[in-house]
């Protein structure tokens, strides 16, 4: 070490660089400086379009609810229906269908729409998150599964319920939690 | 009385392996997800979230207790004069068995730590994993009693083995400061953690003791296949599963069964064969991805290459779908695992000394 001046000159540069970046740090704002605080601060970006989201899925499917909440069940079913054109795929569809689905005590299709949910969009068995529906699918295992089970007990080749029956074993799954 | 038990260094492995065992459940107990008390896997794959390599934002988190197994391994090892700056036996391949070591763990939902975590806790879904990463482990030392070796690594000059220590302290500069670059789950298995000191404080103690006893998963498995009762390791890792199975049970954490268990699936080919990677690869490369960070807080450069392809491969399994879940296997996971498979194969075949 400081053999020589090549070797006094790079410590002197370290020492140089390190000092300048020791200001330029203690000189910005913890979020980043004012130009680029927007553009860096991608968690709260993520955060407002995640709120968005929650937003527009509720003002969506609110008219669903209403039927839902007033007893409405089958006519709750069509306007989801009508609704999935508008938005095909969304998780909340089979979410909302698995949960009037469970209510007219339909339990296979309620699992298997659940299930469909919970694969697209798995804050539904997160508490965390403000869509959390865990009492939802909990009933939906604790009530359907054995129904199942019993059904394949009577009828041990009926294939459409061994899928029902996985997916509700899949719904086990995620509400005992893990990483994932 | 056995010679082992007067040995002072069987003592130091029994610790390591009770202490793993314990606080791997209490890490769940205090916050971290259901059976991945200690998943370095899973915890790999939440560190590459964090720094941005993928954007699956239920998997973003700095895991404190990976910061700490390299902390803890390097002030252990400088502690008592082993660290020792080496390298330059094979590095890029020893990278990309750190990405495959993560490709295997992924498919199976975790790394060999977590396999005996999730058996522990009763979840028989495991043992098809278990069973994997036990003949991988014995086709491994198949191939280096064949001559398949990677070399010797060399003392190297210089301090390059402070580089990956460096980066670690580093990621606990992050993880301390969150400067707005580094992202954090709000939601999803990221978002559940112990409290940041508790993880760290585990972390470093884990990390001297695994550094000071030599004490890994698959390394217990090689030598009890080897050695049988003779080894220290054969015991660490009895009192591993002791430790942590009598945790599981007096935390209430333990149900029995195939279904509904926490963080699996029931592909079980693919947990095998998942499995059956990562304990092929660890035996070639020297030890699981947690030996793999405790032998980079010692100096070991190339251990540290396979840490490097171990975050690579975190960002990888999460942004291409390779990572399973519980609905099962995707097929870039089973194509993945293949790859994978041909690449010990191809690594095999190169580094094979067919002299002797």
């Amino acid at each position: 070490m400081l053999r020589d001046r090549f070797d006094q000159l790079m410590i002197a540069a370290l020492a140089a660089i390190l000092i300048f970046t020791s200001i330029l740090m203690a000189g910005a704002s913890p979020r980043g400086n004012d130009s680029g605080a927007a553009s860096l601060d991608r968690q709260l970006e993520r955060e407002i379009l995640h709120r968005a989201r929650v937003d527009f899925i509720e003002r969506h499917y609110a008219p669903v609810l209403t039927l839902r909440n007033n007893g409405a069940l089958p006519e709750a079913l069509l306007k989801l229906e009508e609704l999935s054109r508008t938005l095909p795929g969304e998780a909340h569809n089979d979410l909302l269908s698995g949960d009037i689905l469970l209510h007219m005590g339909q339990f296979d299709r309620a699992l298997t729409k659940l299930a469909s949910a919970v694969r697209r969009n798995a804050d539904y068995v997160d508490s965390a998150s403000p869509l959390s529906q865990r009492p939802l699918i909990e009933s939906a295992v604790s009530e359907g599964l054995p129904r199942v089970r019993d059904r394949l007990r009577s009828q041990p080749d009926n294939r459409s319920m061994e899928r029902v029956l996985k997916d509700g074993y899949y719904l086990q799954s995620r509400l005992a939690g893990g990483c994932e | 009385m056995s010679p082992l038990f007067r040995d002072r260094h069987f003592w130091v492995v029994l610790v390591a392996g009770i202490g793993l065992g314990v606080l791997g459940v209490l890490l769940a107990v205090w916050g971290n997800p259901q059976n991945s008390g200690i998943c370095v896997s899973c915890f790999i794959e939440n560190s590459s979230g964090a720094l941005g390599l993928h954007d699956n934002e239920r998997m973003q988190y700095l895991r404190p207790e990976l910061i700490g197994f390299v902390l803890g391994s390097i002030l252990c090892a400088s502690l008592f004069r082993e660290f020792r700056s080496r390298g330059g036996s094979a590095p890029l391949a020893r990278m990309v068995s750190g990405v495959f070591l993560i490709v295997g763990s992924a498919v199976f939902i975790g790394c060999p730590i977590k396999l005996f975590l999730r058996l522990t806790a009763g979840d028989l879904s495991a043992i098809a994993g278990a069973l994997g990463l036990l003949a991988g482990v014995w086709v491994g030392l198949q191939g280096l009693a064949r001559g398949i070796d990677l070399g010797r690594a060399r003392d190297e000059r210089g301090a390059t083995g402070l580089l990956v220590p460096a980066g670690f302290v580093l990621l606990l500069g992050f993880l301390l400061a969150r400067p707005a670059f580094i992202l954090f789950s709000e939601r999803g298995s990221a978002a559940q953690h112990a409290p940041l000191m508790i993880s760290l404080l585990v972390g470093v103690l884990l990390g001297a003791f695994a550094q000071r006893s030599r004490f890994c998963i698959t390394g217990s498995v090689r030598d009890s296949i080897l050695m049988g009762s003779r080894s220290p390791l054969f015991w660490g890792f009895f009192a591993f599963l002791l430790g942590a199975f009598g945790t599981n049970v007096l935390m209430g954490r333990f149900t029995f069964g195939l279904y509904g268990q926490p963080g699996s699936h029931l592909e079980y080919l693919w947990s095998f064969l998942g499995m059956l990677l990562v304990g092929w690869l660890s035996v070639l490369i020297g030890g699981c991805p947690f030996r793999q960070l405790i032998k980079a807080g010692e100096g070991d450069s190339d251990a540290g290459l396979a840490v490097v392809g171990m975050l690579l491969g975190g960002g990888l399994v999460q942004s291409w779908g390779v990572a399973a879940t519980a609905a099962g296997v995707s097929l870039p996971g089973k194509v993945s695992v293949l790859v994978g498979l041909a690449f010990v194969l191809i690594i095999s075949l190169l580094f094979r000394d067919r002299t002797a």
